[in-house]
């Protein structure tokens, strides 16, 4: 394939934005539980996500830019109002509890630089990220996190100076299970799952699309910038697994407070370098993942409702858009400021967004074999068989392993 | 529209965007209207949208719930809003109708909010 330097451009811009978008506060704090526990046995559980996650991505931007259609108004055509309503409410609830877990990973940060309790920094991490909705462009905003979201490479270099025993590393890229306390490894993996494959990532970059106007010309660098993109925030992912892995395992520190893992890092990673990379890096990915997280309910609502929405159209040009991130940031402030434990309810969060991803996914699946739609540019077999495939499992281990998790406390 | 041509009403009408006259985003085809004459077919005779019809389509208290607010808050007190069907323009992967968004009451809320959003500063 040969690319133009526009395209060129436009690749490696995208690929900058998908790793910011590809790591949030899931995937640090799951990445980080499942080292500490597992060491590196939760590591094939990475790749598989990041595989859909690719192809989610790909499917994402090639509808955008193949029917310039906005994703979820095309799912109410297709599937109907009632349909839409359902999916709406459970995406809600679940969008609302992660966004609130991202806004936990800002303050968190803000608490390890400032020791000031995460329950103060709630609220000003909430209105840090509605002004920037409010004032920023959708370019600005895209460009901005994913430039700062370099710092999260810190995690790979970490990982490389710890010198993991490769045989190690590569058995846990082979799936299998966890040998003791299986019901806690396999709840971690549906964790992973659930943090990897979010849904919002999909609206958000399909709306972005739509937004900027795509056209069927940019098909194949869609395409490279899921696989690169994407493929490059796993690699960060497994930077942070293989570094709890090494520093939290043989020291037998669990994962239950991001105090504790900043202060781990310190002893690891020579001095106050680690405890700051630390602090930055989940700040900034929190910050990325809570202005994608809030877009994108905006998005369902204003798109499955026909309002007129943008992030680049002045607030008062798309009021209705504009209230709802508003509204949903306000109610996620909300759990961080009573004083619930940020890193809890990350990870229940991303259990969650498990089970409704069938609900959500296959829909988006149906849209993706739609002549109507796509024409030529519909899915393949391989394409639905690995998504359908990874989405089922996704889902039967979530009913199994949620309710022994909250059974086993 | 073209005479002679065939629709799918539930298909290729019902839920699909609705774009004013200049391509504003003005609601989604909440629901059509139907005609029923003696002797002859049924005739399409409206389009629907908002908060009222959408509020007849849900069962249950949410439904209740969605009516009792668009009577009592909804800029057409509580009658749904239907567009002739004459000003259908085209229909296509989004319909069009001859009609200028800011000037009906599909348009009454983003008005209303708006005024509330100018407010805050940076708008």
């Amino acid at each position: 394939m040969k690319l133009s330097p526009r395209q060129l451009v436009e690749v490696a811009l995208g690929v900058l934005t998908s790793v910011g978008g590809y790591l949030d506060v899931g995937a640090v704090a799951t990445s980080a539980q499942a080292g500490a526990e597992f060491g590196f046995r939760h590591l094939w559980v990475l790749w598989l996500g990041t595989l859909v996650v690719v192809f989610l991505v790909e499917m994402a931007g090639r509808f955008a830019a193949v029917s310039g259609h906005p994703l979820r108004a095309a799912m109410r055509e297709r599937l109907g109002f009632n349909f839409f309503v359902a999916t709406s409410t459970a995406e809600l609830v679940v969008g609302v509890l992660v966004l609130a877990s991202e806004i936990g990973g800002i303050a968190l940060a803000l608490q390890l630089v400032t020791g000031v309790s995460y329950r103060w920094w709630a609220l000003p991490a909430g209105l840090l990220v509605w002004a920037l909705l409010w004032n920023g462009t959708f370019g600005v905003l895209e460009k901005g996190v994913a430039l700062l979201g370099l710092v999260t490479l810190g995690f790979v270099f970490a990982a490389v100076r710890l010198h993991p025993p490769l045989g190690e590393v590569a058995r846990g890229l082979i799936p299998g299970g966890g040998g003791h306390d299986a019901a806690h490894y396999w709840f971690i993996a549906v964790a992973i799952l659930g943090a990897l494959i979010s849904p919002y990532l999909f609206w958000f970059y399909s709306s972005g699309a739509v937004e900027d106007g795509w056209g069927e010309d940019h098909v194949s660098t869609n395409r490279m910038v899921a696989v690169v993109g994407m493929g490059f925030g796993s690699v960060v992912a497994a930077g942070v697994l293989i570094v709890a892995a090494m520093v939290f395992l043989p020291r037998s520190i669990v994962v239950d407070d991001y105090a504790q893992v900043a202060l781990g890092l310190t002893t690891a990673l020579e001095g106050s370098r680690g405890f700051y990379l630390f602090a930055a890096s989940l700040g900034i990915a929190c910050l990325g993942a809570a202005l994608e997280a809030a877009l994108a309910i905006a998005y369902v609502f204003a798109q499955g409702l026909g309002w007129n929405w943008g992030e680049s159209l002045r607030p008062r040009r798309a009021a209705r858009f504009t209230l709802t991130y508003t509204a949903a940031l306000l109610v996620a402030v909300v759990p961080m400021t009573l004083g619930v434990d940020p890193l809890a309810l990350t990870v229940f969060s991303m259990a969650l967004t498990a089970v409704v991803l069938p609900i959500t996914i296959f829909p988006f699946l149906m849209l993706m074999n739609d002549e109507r739609y796509l024409g030529r540019h519909r899915n393949g077999k391989l394409s639905n068989a690995v998504v359908i495939g990874v989405i089922a499992l996704a889902f039967v281990l979530a009913l199994v392993t949620i309710p022994l998790q909250l059974a086993g406390g | 529209m073209e005479e002679g041509c065939r629709v799918d009403l539930v298909g290729e009408v019902l839920d699909q965007r609705l774009l004013d006259f200049i391509g504003r985003s003005m609601g989604c085809v909440d629901g059509l209207v139907l005609e029923l004459r003696d002797g002859e077919p049924p005739r399409v005779t409206h389009i629907e949208t908002g908060g009222v019809t959408l509020a007849r389509r849900l069962r249950g208290p949410l439904g209740r719930w969605l009516a009792a607010a668009a009577r009592r808050w909804g800029g057409t007190h509580g009658e749904p809003f239907r567009i002739p069907w004459s000003r259908v323009r085209q229909i296509g992967i989004d319909v069009e109708v001859e009609l200028d968004a800011d000037a009906t009451p599909a348009w009454h809320w983003e008005h209303r909010l708006g005024r509330i959003v100018a407010r805050i500063p940076g708008s």
